[in-house]
């Protein structure tokens, strides 16, 4: 087995590598944005708005990220509502993403109690200094471990978006496969790139969640 | 029970009149059918020590919470000398502080809570800071010097850069204390300062407390520390169902009281305790 292959493709590697990062870190960013308003609206107190943002959540956790990429690209494009492939796999990879980050955000607002709120009040502190110097260090810090679990999660669903040619890793590694049919030396390369992103995203996070526990031993 | 119960418990045992500093008339708070408080006035002096006991659930916490307008009254008029007045008629604030009045209040009426309430993603230090750094405007130089005098004087001079998960219990109320004395308060107002907390650790907190009503602080305490209350108060308030149903000095409260609730709520406190600590 040789590796000369990959060797006469590595611009073409690179290129792919760029663009999955692309599209997991724009997607990443779409969800962020969109998780707030769902979070928001989950909060609101008629019932009716809060079982429907609980109904819309349900659906988008329970849509195949697949399914939404061929409604959002061929579907819509189909109806004059077009757009590249790669704008495509952000928007369709971060909404449904927005509705786990909603449940983050959310979460991670309930963790601190309303005690702190009161505190930070009792001392004088105005409404948007409490939330900019108790509240939300607080929250951030409860959301940013399962934030790069969603950075993951994207990262590894963002191989779906060369079901609709978005030029990501996956595509341009078939690209290869297909011109050269040195099957193996690529696949090992796609995995191994794969793998030196999400491994030390993986390290970094169970650090994290560890100094968090330390912080928040029993009260 | 009248809504109507309206004394005067400035003490005036010293002889010298004493210059009101905090004034509650006739505050009532319910939280919707059920009313809470049911008329209760009080009066605390400049320098005063005043301990608020009572069954659980009998509005002593909640009054304390109007007091540092956390929790708006119902009705009522409070009046802290020299920072806010305020008044509420039918859920309705007539007259309140709002914003940068608002938050000056609660800064002058300091707040100690049951359950501490540090900040856990900031040191001791950055604990008591923050109000004077935030609040008050001082450079965070100046902030954290006074952060550290103060928690010089409460006992955590080796804690300083310690986050709250790494300290006890009556340390975290001990910062607790310090952070609120940062705002340079005219009264202090403890909610069951020690009820969370082990019996020898909730002397350090106490020990603290004492301390500062030696310097003459004014505090209004919410406490089930009756020999406490006896020792350090000098004015006592009973509360049973939302009112103040007896008052006075604590040798005659906690004493010879005269009321039969308040004799009924001395013995049930008292049986808890070990011989020796309630004797009075």
């Amino acid at each position: 087995m040789s590796f000369s292959t990959v060797a006469d493709h590595l611009p073409d590697i690179v290129a792919g590598t760029l663009r999955t990062l692309e599209i997991t870190t724009f997607a990443f960013l779409v969800a962020l944005v969109v998780g707030i308003p769902l979070a928001a609206l989950m909060s609101l107190r008629p019932a009716l708005l809060r079982g429907f943002s609980g109904f819309l959540l349900l659906m988008l956790r329970g849509l195949p990220e697949l399914v939404a990429l061929y409604l959002l690209y061929y579907g819509f494009g189909s109806r004059g509502i077009s757009m590249g492939p790669v704008v495509a796999a952000c928007i369709a990879l971060g909404v449904i993403q927005a509705a786990f980050v909603a449940e983050i955000y959310g979460a991670s607002l309930r963790t601190i109690a309303q005690g702190q709120r009161e505190a930070a009040a009792a001392i004088g502190l105005r409404g948007w200094q409490q939330w900019r110097l108790v509240l939300a260090p607080q929250a951030l810090r409860f959301s940013v471990p399962p934030l790069v679990n969603v950075y993951l999660a994207l990262l590894k669903l963002s191989v779906l978006a060369s079901a609709i040619g978005a030029g990501e890793l996956l595509f341009e590694a078939q690209s290869i496969m297909n011109e050269s049919f040195d099957i193996l030396p690529i696949a090992l390369v796609v995995v191994g790139i794969f793998l030196a992103i999400t491994l030390p995203l993986t390290w970094m996070t169970r650090r994290l969640e560890r100094r968090l526990r330390i912080g928040q031993v029993a009260r | 029970m009248s809504a109507e119960v309206k004394m005067t418990t400035v003490d005036h045992t010293e002889g010298a009149p004493v210059e009101t500093l905090l004034s509650a008339r006739n505050i009532r708070k319910s939280f919707g059918e059920r009313e809470v408080l049911r008329g209760v006035s009080l009066e605390v002096g400049k320098g005063e020590r005043v301990c608020l006991v009572g069954r659980s659930g009998s509005g002593k916490s909640t009054f304390l919470r109007c007091l540092n307008l956390l929790e708006p009254p119902t009705e009522g008029e409070i009046t802290v000398a020299g920072v806010s007045s305020s008044s509420w008629a039918g859920g309705v604030a007539t007259t309140a502080p709002t914003g940068k009045a608002l938050a000056q209040h609660r800064a002058q009426v300091g707040m100690v809570f049951q359950h501490f309430e540090l900040f856990p993603h900031l040191t001791a230090v950055g604990n008591v800071a923050l109000g004077p750094q935030h609040v008050l405007g001082l450079r965070r130089a100046d902030a954290e010097r006074r952060a550290r005098e103060l928690l010089e004087r409460v006992g955590l001079g080796d804690e300083l850069d310690a986050y709250p998960a790494t300290l006890s219990g009556g340390q975290r109320q001990r910062v607790a204390i310090a952070r609120a004395l940062a705002m340079g308060p005219k009264l202090l107002l403890f909610d069951e300062p020690t009820s969370s907390l082990d019996p020898e650790l909730a002397l350090e907190v106490l020990l603290v407390m004492k301390e500062l009503a030696a310097e003459g602080t004014t505090m209004i305490i919410v406490t089930h520390e009756i020999r406490f209350a006896r020792e350090v108060g000098t004015h006592v308030a009973v509360f049973d169902d939302g009112c103040i149903i007896e008052q006075g000095p604590p040798q005659q409260v906690l004493v010879e009281p005269r009321d039969a609730r308040t004799r009924h709520f001395l013995r049930s406190v008292l049986a808890d305790v070990p011989p020796g600590e309630g004797q009075v």
